[in-house]
């Protein structure tokens, strides 16, 4: 039962393309943007509060526009942050269930809403082929591995100490 | 002159933004709420979604069908989600914060590899652990149990960790003066550190108890019988092949919104600052 025929993988690729196309990624992809919405936003604005005003009046002084300013002050002092929804909505993305499952109710025609935890679940949960499942998620982990090496770059944990 | 005219104008395209981002949050919400007390769904849903709905067609029915409904389904759920959520934010704040005060608070042997070994966890996705998790529970004979939800995620990683950053910024001159008072440890602990660790107390109770309320892949494998799913999951079930039922999805999903808003009333300003002080400053 492990061996899946190249065929239908295949097909599933084609579904994979076809869902891209047909807009229903567009529907899950806007309603999970509204829902964390307001936790984003909170998170930008705390960030944001901690940058000190005094750096804008200096900026200002010596005669830094807008944009500048916007560059050089405000993406410094809220780039951990950014960093941290970036990888926060990532993984959310990565990893949606619920939504999918809502949508078209664990099964969606020709497979366009499927996602990987669903596909998990499915597979243990509906087919009892949990052998196959764990495969899946392992491949999922070590992916998912490369990405937070990536990340953990970015924020500079690798670069000895506590910098940022 | 023109540098107060360039602030206005700069002022007022920034609230239209604002105004517009508001409404797109709370649009949705008023929809739900408008449209649990439509009783004639067809209404509703004639064209694609109707956004012209009349006085006369609302009225509290879909409210009293969904206490009526399959004997009091909707309440077995409610109090199901209660009590997990209960569960799962008292053991999980008890545990964490001892784990992340000791961690940061004493010096011991192998402390850091207990720390690499909590944060690397951190980056394990639950997703990837459902299998797993789903034969242990099933080994010890907890599905169907509300212990089966609340146990494997009980001790979160990004709790400890929360609270190892929020204990770190206390002095620990408060322990010495405890310790020549005559207090044992753990006494410190419960009189001195835990009041000084409000604000993260109270942080950590809004995202473990929302994240709990909220949660839906655990509680749909753990909990096979109708009558103990959580709110989420048993809501959910108003969506099915045969038809949807809309009055009792919307009702339901008004009433479950309900608990966390109050909770967020409660503890909201403890939050903010918690978030502040706890996840910035890290």
């Amino acid at each position: 039962m492990v061996h899946v025929p190249l065929r239908r993988r295949f097909a599933r690729a084609a579904a994979f393309v076809q869902f891209c196309e047909s807009g229903y990624i567009l529907s899950v992809v806007l309603t999970s943007t509204w829902r964390w919405l307001g936790l984003n936003i909170l998170y930008f604005l705390s960030a944001l509060q901690t940058i000190p005003r005094e750096l804008y009046e200096a900026a200002h002084v010596d005669g830094a526009n807008a944009v500048q300013r916007f560059f050089k002050i405000t993406l410094p002092g809220i780039k951990p942050i950014l960093i941290f929804v970036t990888t926060l909505l990532t993984y959310g993305g990565l990893r949606m269930f619920g939504e999918s499952y809502v949508l078209w109710n664990g099964s969606s025609p020709g497979d366009i809403g499927l996602t990987i935890v669903l596909y998990i679940y499915r597979t243990a949960f509906a087919h009892f082929d949990m052998g196959y499942a764990s495969a899946i998620s392992v491949v999922f982990f070590l992916f998912l591995m490369i990405l937070n090496v990536v990340y953990i770059r970015a924020m500079g944990f690798l670069k000895g100490g506590r910098g940022r | 002159m023109i540098g107060v005219r360039h602030k206005t104008v700069f002022q007022i395209s920034a609230l239209v933004i604002l105004l517009l981002l508001a409404v797109a949050s709370l649009g949705p919400f008023v929809y739900l709420l408008v449209v649990s007390f439509v009783t004639d769904m067809s209404q509703v849903f004639k064209n694609g979604i109707a956004l012209k709905i009349e006085w006369d067609m609302l009225s509290p029915e879909s409210y009293r069908m969904l206490f009526a409904d399959d004997g009091g389904k909707y309440l077995a759920w409610f109090r199901n989600s209660v009590i997990i959520t209960l569960l799962y934010t008292v053991i999980s704040l008890v545990l964490c914060s001892m784990v992340g005060y000791g961690i940061s608070m004493y010096d011991f042997k192998g402390k850091r590899i207990i720390f690499i070994l909590v944060m690397s966890t951190m980056m394990i996705p639950v997703e990837m652990l459902i299998i797993p998790l789903y034969n242990v529970v099933r080994i010890f004979h907890l599905t169907n149990n509300y212990f089966g939800v609340v146990l494997p995620f009980v001790v979160a990683p990004f709790t400890i960790f929360f609270f190892m950053q929020y204990a770190s910024t206390l002095s620990k001159e408060f322990m010495e003066a405890a310790r020549i008072d005559g207090c044992g440890e753990l006494r410190i602990f419960v009189t001195v550190m835990v009041p000084l660790m409000k604000p993260a107390f109270a942080a950590m109770i809004i995202l473990q108890a929302t994240n709990s309320w909220n949660d839906f892949l655990w509680p749909l494998i753990v909990m096979s019988k109708s009558e103990n799913f959580t709110l989420p999951v048993g809501i959910q079930t108003y969506l099915s092949p045969y038809g949807n039922n809309y009055n009792l999805l919307f009702a339901g999903a008004v009433l479950s919104v309900v608990p966390v808003i109050l909770l967020f009333f409660f503890c909201q300003r403890l939050f903010m600052e918690g978030i502040i002080q706890g996840g910035i400053k890290g």
